[in-house]
């Protein structure tokens, strides 16, 4: 009121305190606009944070084999869980069944933002993903669980169990060849044939032919080949062909007499395109699952499947 | 020829097994059975005794103590055993023959794997030119 008295009897007055005034007056005034302008831009942001942080918690997709969740594993996989969130590797968590088809499952998730698929299991998990989804454009890692059947993780380098998740997270990819069985399914580690008469067809351009007909045939890649005296070296998953061990079967009496088979020593080929048939069906193994074929045509997507491996594996 | 074996090896051709056809590798070759057709490796091939090749021959060097009907060219070195036995011309730029081993065929020697080499008639272990190593076994 005094001011307003003051003002109006010395109207310099009024200019003064405007004068005064003024200046802290625009400072609100812009500070209001920043607040406004920084609320806008959290609100038009928010949408887009929310989607970086969905697809950082999606980039991991784990596919658990159901016996992971199994009492002798259930301790390690809740070390191997606990590490998931302390290295940040964690991710969307699917169990696998035997009816599960992988391919179309990944190929969703990829949709989501997936970069890294790992599988938790043993070999016959990896198997079961691979057989289908090899060809896919992700990365693969793999989680080895329990003590057997785990020779896959052993080739990669990759330690068993909870130490895995240091490899997960070290994060060395290498690119690896993998095999096409006649263009239909994939395999990773072995193909295995006992004893068939087989015609076999190397790359087009020569014909092996053994003196004895029947045949034992291996296919290896990312593990050596169950052949006898052939468990080690030939391992060249990076060299962009396959290996095939071929021994043919012995007929002696001691063999008959013993019903032992009997081989002779075993011959290997470098191959990129196989081609084995045989006038009756035979029982073909590959990556430890076995299917009735009467010709197979074997080859190799060379360095295509992204693998993240460990500093010890053997290739 | 000494470093070939164990991982080296990429292909072999076992002792009871037949190949028949264009025998193409990029890796080094141990020969133990019967090849027929043709074989060439830009690496190192072995013939080991007792295997039976009808098929020329291209490698790096090779190591002969089997049979080869064929001409056999050797970029480097081609070492011939007691028991190896080859009926085909040789293009060679070092040639070892050991006593024993029997050539049948022309042998052209040299820098360039007979480029430039001199020509020598060679049979059953004999020899004329001094490119010729005699290796006593």
């Amino acid at each position: 009121m005094k001011t307003t008295i003051s003002s109006a009897k010395n109207p310099n007055v009024s200019v003064r305190t405007a004068r005064r005034v003024a200046p802290s007056a625009a400072r609100i005034v812009s500070a209001r606009n920043e607040i406004a302008s920084i609320r806008e831009l959290v609100r038009t942001a928010r949408p887009h944070l929310a989607e970086v942080a969905n697809a950082r918690n999606n980039a991991y997709l784990y596919l658990y084999d159901s016996f992971v969740r199994e009492s002798p594993h259930k301790d390690v996989m809740r070390i191997v869980e606990k590490r998931f969130v302390d290295f940040g590797l964690s991710g969307k968590v699917i169990r696998i069944t035997p009816f599960t088809n992988c391919r179309s499952l990944i190929e969703d998730e990829l949709r989501y933002g997936v970069k890294t698929v790992v599988v938790v299991g043993n070999n016959e998990t990896v198997a079961k993903v691979m057989s289908r989804a090899a060809d896919l454009d992700v990365v693969f890692g793999l989680i080895a669980v329990g003590k057997k059947d785990n020779e896959l993780a052993e080739s990669l380098g990759i330690p068993l169990n909870e130490e895995a998740c240091n490899t997960l997270a070290a994060r060395k990819i290498e690119l690896v060849d993998y095999g096409v069985i006649n263009n239909q399914r994939f395999f990773l580690t072995s193909i295995h044939i006992q004893n068939a008469r087989l015609r076999i067809t190397c790359d087009n351009t020569f014909v092996v032919k053994a003196d004895k007909e029947n045949v034992e045939l291996a296919v290896s890649n990312l593990l050596p080949s169950s052949v006898q005296g052939m468990t080690k070296g030939f391992l060249h998953p990076q060299d962009g062909k396959l290996e095939v061990i071929i021994r043919p079967q012995v007929s002696g009496v001691l063999s008959g007499l013993f019903n032992r088979r009997a081989y002779s020593k075993p011959s290997v080929f470098p191959f990129r395109r196989l081609l084995v048939s045989a006038a009756r069906p035979f029982v073909m193994t590959a990556d430890g699952r076995e299917t009735q074929e009467s010709s197979v045509e074997i080859t190799v997507a060379p360095k295509k499947l992204k693998m993240i491996v460990g500093k010890e594996r053997r290739f | 020829m000494d470093k070939m074996g164990g991982d080296d090896v990429e292909t072999i051709v076992g002792p009871s097994v037949r190949v028949e056809g264009d025998f193409v590798s990029q890796g080094n070759i141990v020969i133990e059975g019967q090849v027929s057709g043709s074989i060439k490796t830009e690496k190192n091939l072995r013939v080991e005794q007792g295997a039976k090749i009808a098929a020329n021959v291209t490698a790096d060097s090779a190591l002969i103590a089997g049979e080869v009907k064929g001409n056999i060219k050797a970029m480097n070195t081609l070492e011939l055993t007691p028991s190896a036995r080859v009926d085909g011309d040789v293009e060679v730029k070092t040639l070892i023959i050991a006593a024993g081993a029997a050539l049948n065929g022309r042998c052209i020697m040299g820098g360039d794997a007979g480029l430039n080499g001199a020509k020598t008639r060679v049979k059953s272990g004999s020899y004329e030119d001094n490119n010729l190593i005699s290796k006593e076994s």
